[in-house]
């Protein structure tokens, strides 16, 4: 589905992305894990095609994302769908017209048919009767919900979750799990999950890199990452503070 | 020989030093040009965005038009206060309404009301587009295939390019409106010889160069405005600093602007 | 807030901006009434008048200047000036048209006065014959200059022949031609009188302090031509007693040098040059200070006086400059006065 190669990214001298190579599968649900300032969010913004690599490329069905102009670029972006960190949602707009946002802009359907869709999409985050409060009348759990929604609603080939469940409470984060394994269960879609709960995202994900140093370090089914002798899947996996990355 | 050379790059830090604030100064220039560039010229592409349109002529001109008729009025009457202080020793109280009103027609009404909806809304724009980068709303905006700046700051640009210098005039007839009520009724002006004096004295050229201004003066904050927010880093921090820039910037932007039409105008 | 819908806001707040400047255009500066009518004039000169300068009837405003070309069969300016629609069938035929400076320094405009109001109205586009061109200074000067050229030539000639020959015969041609170029310089001076009065009236337009000095001194004017007038009389009737006389005459002469009596006082006092170029020095300070200023917001809050009356001779400078030099032969005619005399 998406490939990236040997991907290159330093800001000010400092190195990001250092020939970061993977491939995700159609379909799956891949997750890309990390510690905090891994670099992840750059990699998910290369992908998206928001900044650009120093080198590199992003291979979609045979096209390089980096060399795309905006133009073509756009046509490719109407495939994706986006969960930001904060949920991202338009503070100017309540939830109702942030989930219908994408549709209004990209497609033509009439209002009468974005409005099902809409209501289909918040029924199924359980938000229907919040449709008309605004984001900074949300909760954080509430706000992904949202976002996730607004994700889904255009029924996009590839998904992107920008740390889907940083800042929730356990049960919030498990309800967000649940969403995300339904919902990619109702269709076909491919989810790349970028995260650091790695307990939450072995559960739902049919494989898991390990981005370290700006490189993918380890890639597996959970089952054998939780099964690998590698020290630094382990300390991974452990979240213990001995072991070879070490925390200035 | 070791000094020598300590000196040779301590003088080439110097060097360095200038050279990336000069570099940095121009290039934020360039890219406020480029951003306006890009707003303007989007405006006029589809999709039109009506509403969102509509929204910010209401924030930037309805809702600041109580504050200009306020601060418009005092200003008025304080000018003619003033006006009278030094028309009286020449027995030209007459002149109070000709002078006001040129006053408000040229410099108070565009300058001082620029000022004001800069405080006002130059400020909460770059506050709100600030939270928006901050928040990833403009990488959303971007990552559903919508054009952020022509959905954030084409709007905001036009709508104060269009709106100041309705704003201006409505500074300066509520500025007239004060200078009337303090002159005949405080200083015992003649209602007639104040309204001659404005038919005499202000000229159809002083009162579209302050339109002029004003129109300048829009663009002016909402090109500051905006590309401070829409650039600001650095989380709720970020986007306070990036708000006092953008207000400091533009108030001082638009008194050397000020300066520089006057200058060529007059 | 969402009482009145956001769209009924940016209406009603569009609506009230755009009212005002209609109100402003239309009831207060005036503007815009514009379907008047044309009329014409032509002049030999229509300097300080510009399109845009207004026109008035008895001191209100009925109209402005639309253009002026130049229309070179005649050499004359014709200046089209659009007057307001209600004024249509008012202005009658023989109507004078005259132009006009107001205040100190102001700018200048047309004054129509009208004709007799029974005569037939004029139509749109039609002519205003009657044409009171604005004075020009420098001619009534310049005249003067050679007036009192040709009375240095002859008093040089009175003063030798007295010093040098003294014989009676000669003496008596000469005051006999004295005679003769005195009463030419009187009809002279009569009959440019009329100028004379009108470059007074437009220095005092322009120089209060100079009308000030001119209309102190007028009176001393009169009286020395008077003087001069009776003194050649009488040398006309005394010409046998012509030693006391020649002596009478000498020690007149001498008074005159050195400045007793009224014309000498004329001749030498310096004072009416000095207090012209004062004024000229004043003018040039206050013009200096308004080009030098700060901006304009700090010019209006300085002085706003000073800056409202020096902002129309900034943009009248040329016009305001020629004035200084028009009103500065006149503190020269003191000098060539002093120079002829002495």
């Amino acid at each position: 589905m998406i490939e990236v190669e040997n991907v290159h990214k330093r800001f000010n001298h400092q190195k990001v992305l250092d020939g970061t190579s993977f491939r995700i599968n159609s379909g799956s649900v891949t997750s890309l894990m990390g510690r905090s300032g891994a670099g992840k969010s750059v990699l998910l913004k290369i992908m998206i095609g928001l900044e650009k690599p120093d080198s590199g490329a992003i291979w979609l069905d045979g096209k390089n994302l980096v060399t795309l102009n905006l133009a073509q670029l756009n046509k490719i972006r109407v495939r994706f769908g986006i969960l930001f960190q904060e949920g991202a949602l338009f503070d100017s707009l309540n939830v109702r017209e942030n989930v219908a946002f994408p549709l209004k802009e990209r497609t033509k359907l009439s209002d009468r048919q974005i409005s099902e869709m809409v209501d289909d999409h918040l029924e199924q985050v359980g938000l229907l009767n919040h449709g008309e409060k605004f984001p900074s009348e949300l909760s954080g759990g509430m706000r992904k919900r949202a976002g996730l929604a607004r994700a889904l609603v255009t029924k996009p080939d590839l998904v992107f979750f920008d740390e889907p469940t940083s800042g929730l409470d356990p049960i919030t984060k498990s309800t967000i799990y649940r969403l995300i394994q339904k919902t990619h269960a109702q269709r076909e879609m491919t989810y790349v999950i970028i995260s650091h709960d790695i307990r939450g995202v072995m559960d739902i994900s049919d494989e898991i890199m390990v981005l370290n140093d700006g490189q993918i370090v380890a890639k597996g089914k959970p089952e054998e990452l939780s099964q690998s002798v590698d020290p630094l899947v382990r300390q991974f996996l452990t979240g213990s503070p001995d072991g070879p990355i070490k925390i200035d | 020989m070791k000094a020598l050379l300590m000196m040779s790059t301590e003088d080439n830090s110097l060097i360095k030093m200038a050279l990336t604030v000069v570099s940095g100064f121009l290039s934020q220039l360039g890219g406020a040009l480029i951003m306006t560039v890009m707003a303007l010229k989007s405006f006029f592409w589809p999709p039109y965005r009506i509403r969102e349109f509509l929204r910010h002529l209401d924030f930037i001109g309805s809702q600041s038009a109580f504050l200009i008729i306020i601060t418009g009025a005092f200003t008025g009457m304080v000018t003619a206060l003033q006006g009278y202080n030094g028309m009286h020793r020449y027995g030209a109280e007459s002149l109070v309404g000709a002078t006001v009103a040129l006053a408000l027609a040229r410099e108070l009404g565009p300058v001082l009301s620029a000022l004001m909806v800069t405080g006002r809304v130059g400020s909460s724009m770059t506050a709100e587009l600030g939270s928006m980068r901050n928040t990833q709303q403009i990488d959303a905006l971007s990552s559903m295939a919508v054009d952020p700046i022509h959905y954030l700051v084409s709007p905001r640009m036009v709508a104060s390019i269009i709106t100041l210098p309705f704003l201006a005039c409505i500074y300066g007839f509520s500025g007239m409106v004060g200078a009337y009520f303090v002159s005949t009724s405080y200083l015992d002006i003649d209602p007639g010889a104040f309204m001659s004096g404005i038919r005499n004295y202000v000229d159809i050229s002083d009162i579209t160069h302050g339109l002029i201004k004003a129109v300048v003066f829009g663009l002016i904050m909402s090109m500051v405005a905006c590309y401070k927010g829409f650039y600001a880093t650095g989380g709720s921090r970020g986007v306070g600093v990036a708000t006092t820039k953008a207000v400091v910037i533009s108030s001082v932007l638009i008194l050397i602007s000020d300066y520089v039409m006057t200058a060529i105008m007059f | 807030m969402n009482k009145i819908s956001l769209e009924l806001r940016v209406g009603i707040f569009f609506l009230v901006a755009l009212g005002i400047i209609a109100y402003v255009w239309f009831k207060v500066l005036d503007y815009g009434s514009s379907n008047g009518f044309l009329l014409k004039a032509k002049f030999r000169s229509v300097e300080g008048i510009s399109p845009g300068s207004q026109v008035q009837i008895a001191g209100i405003k009925v109209g402005s200047v639309r253009d002026i070309t130049f229309e070179p069969d005649s050499g004359r300016a014709v200046v089209s000036m659009e007057i307001n629609a209600s004024y249509k069938n008012v202005i009658p035929e023989g109507s004078r048209l005259m132009v006009k400076t107001r205040g100190l320094l102001g700018d200048r405009f047309l004054v129509i006065e009208p004709g007799k109001p029974n005569a037939r109205k004029l139509k749109p586009g039609e002519e205003i014959k009657l044409i009171s061109e604005p004075t020009d200074t420098q001619k009534v000067l310049e005249s003067l200059a050679v007036v009192s050229q040709d009375l240095q030539v002859i008093t040089a000639e009175t003063r030798r022949q007295l010093v040098d020959e003294k014989g009676a015969q000669k003496v008596d041609r000469i005051l006999t031609n004295t005679d003769a170029v005195t009463k030419d310089a009187r009809d002279i001076v009569a009959a440019n009188k009329e100028k004379i009065n009108e470059t007074v009236n437009n220095a005092e337009n322009a120089f209060k302090g100079i009308n000030d000095v001119v209309s102190r001194n007028k009176p001393k004017v009169n009286k020395s031509v008077d003087d001069m007038e009776s003194f050649s009389k009488n040398l006309d009737k005394t010409g046998s007693k012509f030693d006391r006389l020649a002596s009478d005459l000498d020690s007149l002469t001498q008074d005159v040098k050195s400045g007793r009596g009224t014309l000498g006082k004329l001749v030498t006092d310096e004072s009416l040059h000095r207090e012209a170029q004062g004024l000229i020095r004043d003018f040039r300070g206050l013009s200096q200070r308004v080009q030098n200023g700060p901006g304009t917001l700090g010019r209006l809050i300085s002085d706003p006086e000073i800056y409202f009356e020096a902002r129309r001779a900034i943009r009248n400078m040329n016009k305001t400059a020629e004035e200084v030099s028009e009103v500065t032969p006149i503190s020269t005619l003191a000098i060539i006065l002093g120079s002829v005399f002495r």
